[in-house]
């Protein structure tokens, strides 16, 4: 079988943590809640939410997001 | 990063808080639109505040309708808003753009020329005056001259008597400092020359520096008559004589005096009128009313106001209006003859050379005619009286010269 990494092949998400300052969120599909110490994102499948404090949204796209503040913890939900 | 910010600096950009329960789905709509938002936060007191583009902000409110959204613009950022305060303040920007044109105009053109250096023999007015024909005055601008050593040679042209000139410039003032070149010492003139005399005198002094004197003090002596011979040796040797020689001359003069004459005086009284003339055409400014004078006469001083070679149209005139009062006099007979005298030393002063003094005057006749008194004085006066006479000598005997017969052999 091919080797076709997943996440460009089916729309799956993409997270990358940068340090604990720094996430980086592809294939998201929009903010379902946003509160200094909590933010909730939608995916395709399912939602993630990153706990921290000072949470701010340095950019946002229509398929990215750039999450900077304390990160304390990424909770994946099915 | 940086480019990144510039670029939204120049688009401009607003940092807004949004207040109301939707605002992540607010969020992800604009998103959708194609808005940018970026630096999203939350504050303390619920609201959410995030930056986005100016132009942006048109898009935004159809959407802050639909999600019942309320808007608050906190700060602007970026040139279009520095354009429109810059606008709402352009007569203090036209002020600062004035000051700073005429501030660059006035330090870039020549205010002050000056002259330095040790100068005998031409005057610093000279050495102004070439300077000036060059474009070294008031009001050139500096950016037009050529460089200093060019406008040095070319002072060294125009002026021959100098031999160097240092021209500087500091900020608006020139400085020519200039080095006179030694005057050469002329040779005695050698060439043979007699000393005549140039009208009928009678010698009172004589002194010789070179050559014979022919005549004696107390001598009448005749136009053109040799004084001082520079031959000598009878004709063996010719010298450049020269000397001193005064002798009295006689010159008469006739004079006519009016005795009766009409003489202008001022009484003192005067009038003032300013006046500001446009194009020639005068306005009176100052002064109202009417002369109440019989006679006057009329003084007029202009200002001009001048920048560079151009001259404003608009000049002040001050003209002053001063009485005056017509007086006849009659002369007696003996303030006639003291006049006369006294225009008959004019008379002579102008006839005499420079060195002449006169020594006696005299009334030869005195006559009155028709209300003139016409009247002949003689002036004696002691002046020089040689001039210099060039002559041709007698060529030397040549002692080398053959005997003119029998010599060819």
């Amino acid at each position: 079988m091919l080797e076709v990494p997943k996440d460009s092949l089916l729309n799956m998400p993409r997270i990358t943590l940068i340090g604990g300052m720094t996430v980086n969120v592809e294939n998201f599909r929009g903010i379902l809640e946003f509160r200094d110490d909590l933010l909730r994102l939608s995916l395709t499948q399912g939602e993630l939410n990153v706990h921290g404090r000072e949470l701010v949204i340095k950019t946002i796209f229509p398929t990215e997001v750039v999450i900077e503040g304390n990160i304390r913890g990424i909770q994946y939900i099915d | 990063m940086l480019g990144r910010w510039m670029l939204d600096f120049w688009r401009g950009y607003v940092v807004v808080s949004l207040h109301g329960p939707h605002v992540p789905e607010l969020i992800n709509r604009a998103t959708l639109q194609g808005i940018m938002l970026w630096e999203i936060r939350r504050l303390p007191n619920g609201a959410c505040s995030l930056r986005m583009h100016r132009d942006d902000v048109r898009q935004l409110v159809t959407l802050l309708k639909q999600t019942g959204t309320k808007i608050r613009f906190e700060r602007k950022h970026g040139v279009p808003f520095l354009i429109w305060r810059a606008w709402r303040r352009k007569f203090f920007l036209a002020g600062a753009l004035t000051f700073c044109i005429a501030l660059f105009a006035l330090t870039s053109m020549i205010w002050n020329v000056e002259v330095q250096g040790d100068l005998k023999r031409l005057s610093p007015e000279t050495i102004e005056q070439a300077a000036s024909e060059l474009g070294l005055h008031r009001g050139t601008w500096i950016g037009h001259l050529p460089d200093t050593d060019i406008l040095q040679n070319q002072m060294l042209d125009k002026l021959p008597e100098l031999s160097i000139v240092n021209v500087k410039i500091h900020g608006t003032k020139v400085s020519i400092e200039a080095v006179e070149k030694v005057a050469l010492v002329t040779p005695a003139p050698t060439e043979p020359q007699n000393i005549v005399a140039k009208t009928t005198a009678s010698i009172k002094q004589i002194f010789a520096h070179r050559g014979k004197p022919l005549v004696r003090t107390g001598e009448t002596v005749h136009a053109g008559q040799v004084l001082i011979s520079g031959s000598l040796g009878e004709g063996k040797k010719a010298v450049h004589a020269a000397g001193v020689i005064r002798g009295e001359v006689w010159y008469t003069s006739e004079i006519s005096v009016p005795l009766e004459t009409v003489q202008k005086t001022y009484t003192g009284n005067y009038v003032e009128k300013q006046f500001l003339t446009f194009w020639d055409y005068p306005v009176q400014i100052w002064g109202y009313g009417e002369l109440q004078y019989e006679l006057h006469e009329e003084e007029s001083t202009d200002k001009e106001l001048s920048i560079g070679d151009f001259i404003f149209p608009v000049k002040y005139r001050n003209n002053i209006y001063r009485e005056v009062e017509m007086k006849k006099i009659t002369l007696t007979q003996e303030q006639a003859v003291a006049t006369g005298l006294e225009l008959a030393r004019a008379d002579v002063a102008t006839k005499m050379g420079k060195s002449g003094t006169i020594t006696h005057q005299k009334v030869l006749h005195a006559e009155t005619k028709g209300g003139k008194l016409e009247i002949k004085i003689l002036n004696k006066v002691e002046e020089e009286i040689g001039v210099p006479q060039r002559f041709d000598p007698a060529p030397p005997p040549d002692p080398n010269a053959q005997p003119p017969s029998g010599a060819a052999s």
